[in-house]
């Protein structure tokens, strides 16, 4: 049942080194269960019944063997994923915290775009707007009520101007009527000097009436002078409040309003954009926080796959156990057994692993050093051999 | 300023053209004191043809504004253009008096 066994193995394994070389890296199960070795092809299959005997006991003390640098293997696998799941677990937790004073600095960033600092309060730049144009307006509103007023101002001045006109009239008149008076004066002197020594006393009267006209008339060319100083000085006023309500509101002043409007609309809309980036980011940023979080979380999987690991290697330990006890201490004492054909076994098994150093480490269990696994490691150093896996 | 003025017995119109500022004053109080003597409830200024406004001219609008709510009408600014109109929108006339095309 053995040899027939073999002899198939054989056969299929020819091919399955054939696929090897060609860079196949993953074979069903079946084939690899199924490998037999050109190594075994050497040891007669025509066996007694002593020596399958210690046959049987080669096999079980390589697989022995096997199974124990198998066990190994599993415990520095999984510390070797312990170790590396710890580092990328310590590198994601900087990553959420970096992740989320990020968002942070984001979130200040977005405020402050959006509100500016008047007199210790931070008021939003959409109302610093909005105030900016109330201002404007008002500013406006007030120029409008001043002109008025200064227009009402001038009417008012009007009418001053009309009352200093009657009194210029009044005055004209007077000195009319103190022309007249003048001139009766004169005539009433002459009547006087005609009537002789009658009428000394009525020259004296007529006399008095000419300086009574002459002081008259002092008097009035004196109110003629202040009136003409009241309208003089009422002139100045009148254009000082031409100057007043006169604000220029031409095409090019209201061009420049209309430009700030624009303008600090323009702003605002910026403004608005970018507060709105910088919400988006830290949103961004919170996200992959949590993204980051349950990273870490399903990290844990390394506990359950070195629990697992470690129930499988229990397992096999007390496999070896229970074989042991089987055949105690029989590697002595049986008669034909071979470390040519242990360590044959041995390479065979050893063609399994794909990674260079797993299958030296294996075939240094077994003392095995061949020309293979020479090459092999001195290609190491170039790169150019088979086994990409090591290679990343 | 340019005056024309229309009376149909019920609205008095001032069709006002080319510019309005301070120099206009005296013109404009005349005007305003015919439209309160024309006794009528409804009086517009016709502003298609004004050129252009200063702040004595708005001033001078406001008074006459002032003027019909004292002596009962009513004052419409009509067909305003260009800086005209602008500046009465800065200056929220809407707020003030009927504003129509």
């Amino acid at each position: 049942m053995v040899a027939s066994e073999k002899a198939e193995d054989v056969a299929s394994i020819e091919d399955v080194d054939g696929d090897l070389f060609e860079g196949e890296t993953h074979e069903p199960r079946s084939e690899i269960a199924s490998t037999g070795g050109e190594q075994l092809h050497a040891f007669s299959l025509e066996l007694g019944e002593s020596e399958v005997l210690g046959r049987l006991e080669d096999q079980r003390s390589v697989q022995q063997q096997t199974l124990e640098f198998l066990i190994k293997e599993i415990g520095s696998v999984s510390e070797y994923v312990e170790e590396n799941t710890s580092s990328l677990t310590e590198r994601f937790r900087s990553m959420a915290v970096a992740s989320r004073e990020q968002s942070g600095v984001v979130d200040t960033m977005a405020y402050d775009v959006q509100h500016i600092a008047v007199e210790e309060n931070d008021v939003p730049i959409s109302e610093l707007a909005k105030d900016l144009s109330d201002t404007m307006e008002d500013f406006f509103k007030k120029v409008v009520f001043l002109s008025s007023r200064g227009v009402k101002m001038s009417y008012t001045l009007d009418d001053i101007f009309k009352v200093l006109e009657n009194m210029q009239e009044s005055i004209n008149e007077i000195e009319r009527i103190n022309r007249q008076t003048n001139l009766l004066a004169l005539n009433a002197k002459i009547e006087a000097a005609r009537a002789g020594e009658a009428g000394k006393g009525f020259a004296v009267v007529a006399e008095e009436v000419r300086s009574l006209a002459t002081s008259v008339n002092d008097l009035s060319s004196d109110l003629r002078d202040q009136t003409s100083r009241v309208t003089a000085g009422l002139d100045g006023g009148y254009s000082i409040i031409k100057e007043i309500a006169t604000v220029d509101m031409s095409e090019d002043n209201i061009a420049a309003h209309e430009r700030l409007k624009v303008m600090t609309k323009g702003f605002v809309d910026k403004n608005a954009q970018l507060a709105g980036t910088l919400k988006r980011s830290a949103e961004a940023s919170q996200k992959m926080e949590m993204e980051i979080g349950a990273s870490i979380v399903e990290l844990q999987f390394q506990d359950r796959a070195k629990q697992r690991l470690e129930g499988v290697c229990d397992a096999i330990l007390k496999m070896l156990a229970v074989s042991g006890e089987t055949l105690p201490g029989t590697a002595v004492s049986l008669e034909g057994t071979s470390l040519e054909f242990r360590q044959a076994l041995a390479s065979e098994i050893a063609n399994i692993f794909k990674l260079g150093t797993l299958k030296s480490a294996y075939e240094a269990e077994f003392g095995i050093v061949s020309a293979e696994t020479a090459s092999a490691t001195a290609d190491d150093a170039s790169g150019s051999d088979d086994d990409d896996i090591e290679l990343f | 300023m340019n005056l024309r003025t229309e009376c149909n017995g019920t609205q008095y119109t001032a069709f006002i053209s080319g510019q309005l500022q301070y120099q206009d004053n005296g013109a404009f109080r005349t005007l305003v004191d015919d439209m309160t003597e024309a006794n009528v409830k409804n009086c517009v200024f016709e502003l298609s043809d004004l050129t252009s406004i200063d702040s004595a001219g708005l001033g001078m609008l406001v008074i006459a504004s002032d003027a019909g709510k004292k002596n009962g009408w009513a004052l419409t600014l009509s067909g305003a253009k260009g800086q005209v109109r602008k500046i009465l929108e800065l200056s929220r006339f809407d707020q003030l008096m009927t504003i129509t095309d």
